[in-house]
């Protein structure tokens, strides 16, 4: 438990690169909302043992004090959105680690936030295809087991190592994953990256509802095409899936297909998507029929 | 649960059984897919083929209530292979002899005739849960709800006895419990037959001890279950009842009969969330608050007591069920007085010995199992380690009944109800959920291809099922889920009720209803 405490309360680096230690982040986060820079800050509190995302604001300066680092994860920018969304001109401050500030620029690019009213205070944090060192032990993976070596997709293999299997053993494999699927859209609900307002997997048009599994591959195969261009890599996805389909490995292979065509690597800035080619507004009424 | 959930997990063998695991309880469903990818064998053995089944070592699909043969079978075949546990069994248990003998006429070859298992898969069935330890059972409805439900179950401990898997870490004999208190309400004395945890109220000592605890002359008679009350209500017997929780005008067998017996009744009040079926025909309806609008404690499956935190106070004008109670209690003139659920809590350790060791404090996020009877006490991952509650292990000789109503000329079709994924229970507080509702709008009634071929039923029509009590008419959906002969129709939906058809008959030791099993005829709806 000591050794936990520890972990939390490691040293914390601000935007400018300075260091800090989670004293300097509390007074930031304090300053913040003292001059009114942000209206409320997302970080996490440690309830019962248990850190917990939590929202910190002017009528709960003191609770300020108990914002912990550390090792926690959560998709504090989804929950931003949906402030955001109901409140386009609040300021909300955030602690990010890179897979949030990846997630942060997707939804830039998006439109779903607007980077003018967000404050970042970052962490370090875990390792990814696209930050390679780091350290979060969230993600630290679970060796395979047997049987799911045998007959499904090891949730540690790299895109590279998922395609030495043939086709046939392929799509063998990865039916036997998504036959797993409970349908209890955990993967979708924790998204930092999935804020569409209406969504193709609950569109009975498109997939069959009322059984399980879900029709598959197809709920699996819509949500991934979904991810191209959007998935960051955050893990989190698997994190919550029930049944440990290998969801990331899934996104990863789809956002490898995005880099190879378009050069795009998703998350890693916040300029023009190669999928969100909006055109002008239309300020025409519509044509009378 | 005699075992913990997350034990599971590292069985040797996993043996399902009339439970939907992965529909039903989807976090338990976790464990078993795990325990199978560590190398577990599973073997599931349900009437409808559910999702768990393609990843059986081996599935079948028994008729529906032939559970006991089907048990009996699997003992018959370990018994004459050596596999069971002699030293166990000699050691732990009682009732041996009788037991064994009454497996002698279980051959596979009687067995298949009744159950549609063929002796070979019977064979595996039994060979991979007695050579594989420790071996867990996971069971719910299917077993219980059945004229023959108590014999069911004990047919499922006799096999864990024979092969030693009870007291054991990963191994047990484990219902997976309907409801996130079920387990709660029942230690808490929610029976008819029993004060706080299980004790009987035709022992003396008790009465008098809650007597003097509470205050007030205790009855020392047996009270009526819910399907004795029905009778009661329409014998006259019964004048008033008060329903909190419950909406028995969909989860009661034989809506037509239970209909005539509410009419009889002077009084309805009926407590809830929302306006059920029962509220809305009852005379008074008191508004109780939601989970998420309460304070106290939950106990769940595996006897595991946690906390419950409010988390917005309650919304209009709802109270949480305790005040409610309290109130009530205290206006007939038995004064009820608590400073809240914590003072509440305090009063069930004292009157259950399984919780004395337990208090908010100790209870953290994660609870603690009962039988914790002292504060220092960790709490109990898994019973009857050393020995039975009962001190010996209690074989029952159990012999095959065929259900109360068997297909006949007139209604020649199997019915079995049950649950699907996406609703819970009557649909109180799922249908009104829009993404559970998108998921499943409304009832429907699976039917194999090759019946509905020969009915000129396509996927989408309706038809219309009628048994000796009544008729529904449902959309039919075909599906390889039952077998040619069975027939399954969720209970969620109040405009195409299930418990019009059900059987009220009902086991007469436990007098649970046979939902699982009656008769039933098949219409092209015209």
């Amino acid at each position: 438990m000591e050794e936990q405490m520890k972990k939390w309360l490691e040293p914390f680096s601000t935007t400018d690169g300075k260091p800090s230690t989670l004293a300097t982040m509390q007074e930031q986060v304090k300053e913040w909302i003292d001059q009114d820079k942000i209206d409320v800050f997302l970080g996490y509190k440690m309830v019962q043992g248990h850190p917990l995302p939590h929202f910190f604001t002017k009528n709960n300066l003191d609770e300020v004090d108990e914002l912990i680092g550390g090792q926690a994860r959560y998709s504090l920018e989804k929950i931003a959105t949906k402030i955001a969304a109901e409140k386009p001109a609040i300021k909300i401050g955030l602690m990010v680690r890179d897979c949030n500030q990846r997630a942060l620029n997707v939804l830039y690019v998006w439109n779903q936030l607007n980077p003018e009213n967000v404050e970042t205070i970052n962490l370090n944090c875990c390792p990814s295809k696209l930050k390679k060192h780091a350290d979060c032990s969230y993600l630290e993976p679970e060796k395979a087991a047997v049987y799911k070596k045998e007959v499904g997709i090891d949730n540690n293999m790299d895109v590279e190592d998922a395609e030495v299997f043939d086709m046939e053993q392929r799509f063998k494999r990865w039916m036997y994953e998504f036959s797993k699927c409970i349908k209890c859209y955990g993967c979708r609900d924790i998204c930092p990256v999935c804020f569409c307002k209406e969504c193709s997997l609950e569109h009975p048009e498109l997939i069959a509802t009322g059984t399980l599994p879900p029709e598959n591959p197809i709920f699996h195969l819509v949500r991934a095409v979904h991810m191209g261009g959007r998935c960051i890599d955050c893990g989190l996805c698997e994190d919550a899936c029930p049944v440990d389909i290998p969801l990331r490995l899934l996104y990863r292979k789809v956002n490898a297909t995005v880099e190879d065509e378009f050069g795009y690597e998703t998350g890693t800035h916040a300029d023009q998507s190669p999928f969100n080619l909006l055109g002008d507004e239309v300020t025409l009424e519509p044509k009378p029929l | 649960m005699t075992n913990s959930i997350e034990e599971i997990e590292d069985a040797a063998c996993i043996f399902i059984t009339g439970s939907n695991t992965s529909a039903c309880h989807p976090l338990i469903a976790r464990r078993v897919f795990r325990a199978k990818e560590k190398g577990a064998k599973l073997v599931v053995a349900d009437p409808r083929n559910i999702q768990l089944s393609r990843f059986a070592d081996v599935a079948v699909t028994q008729r529906v209530g032939s559970d006991v043969a089907m048990l009996n079978g699997m003992m018959h075949i370990i018994v004459k292979n050596d596999w069971h546990d002699k030293s166990y069994m000699e050691a732990r248990c009682e009732g041996v002899e009788e037991f064994l003998a009454a497996l002698d006429a279980y051959t596979p070859e009687k067995v298949e005739p009744i159950t549609g298992i063929a002796p070979a898969d019977l064979e595996k069935m039994a060979e991979l849960y007695a050579t594989n330890s420790p071996a867990s059972i996971l069971y719910a409805m299917g077993i219980t709800q059945h004229t023959t439900g108590v014999d069911n179950v004990k047919s499922i401990c006799n096999l864990a006895m024979l092969c030693g898997n009870v007291g054991v870490k990963s191994g047990g004999v484990n219902p997976l419990r309907g409801q996130n208190n079920v387990q709660g309400a029942c230690d808490m004395g929610g029976l008819p037959n029993v004060f706080p945890a299980y004790q009987p109220v035709t022992v003396e000592a008790n009465t008098e001890k809650f007597s003097q605890a509470w205050g007030k002359e205790l009855p020392n008679k047996i009270g009526l279950t819910i399907t004795d009350m029905v009778q009661a209500m329409i014998d006259g017997k019964l004048k008033a009842l008060y329903v909190i929780g419950e909406n028995p005008m969909l989860s009661d067998p034989d809506q037509n009969h239970l209909d005539k017996a509410l009419d009889k009744l002077e009084l309805l009040i009926c407590q809830d969330i929302y306006l059920t079926e029962t509220a809305a025909r009852s005379d008074i309806v008191l508004a109780a608050v939601s989970v998420a609008e309460k304070d106290g404690t939950f106990t769940n499956t595996e006897r595991r007591c946690m906390k419950v935190n409010k988390a917005i106070e309650p919304l209009g004008d709802t109270l949480a069920d305790w005040e409610i109670i309290s109130r009530l209690s205290t206006a007939m003139g038995y004064e009820m007085k608590y400073d809240g659920p914590e003072d509440i809590f305090k009063e069930v350790t004292t009157a259950a010995p399984s919780y004395a060791g337990m208090s908010y404090e100790r209870m953290g996020l994660d609870g603690l199992q009962w039988p914790c009877p002292n504060p220092e006490h960790p709490g109990t991952q898994f019973l009857h380690k050393e020995q039975f509650t009962r001190g010996k292990g209690l074989f029952h000789a159990i012999e095959y009944l065929d259900p109360a109503e068997m297909p006949d000329a007139e209604y020649p079709y199997f019915l079995t109800t049950g649950r699907m994924f996406a609703h819970y229970h009557t649909g109180t507080m799922t249908r009104v959920s829009p993404h559970l509702d998108a998921e499943q709008k409304d009832g429907y009634v699976e039917i194999h291809p090759e019946d509905a071929e020969t009915l000129a039923v396509k996927d989408g029509d309706t038809v219309k099922l009628s048994t000796r009590r009544g008729e529904i008419q449902v959309s039919a959906r075909v599906s390889n889920k039952v077998k040619p002969g069975l027939l399954f129709v969720p209970f969620h939906f109040a405009e195409s009720p299930a418990n019009v058809l059900t059987n009220a008959a009902a086991d007469p030791t436990a007098k649970i209803p046979e939902y699982k099993v009656c008769a039933v005829k098949i219409e092209k709806a015209a």
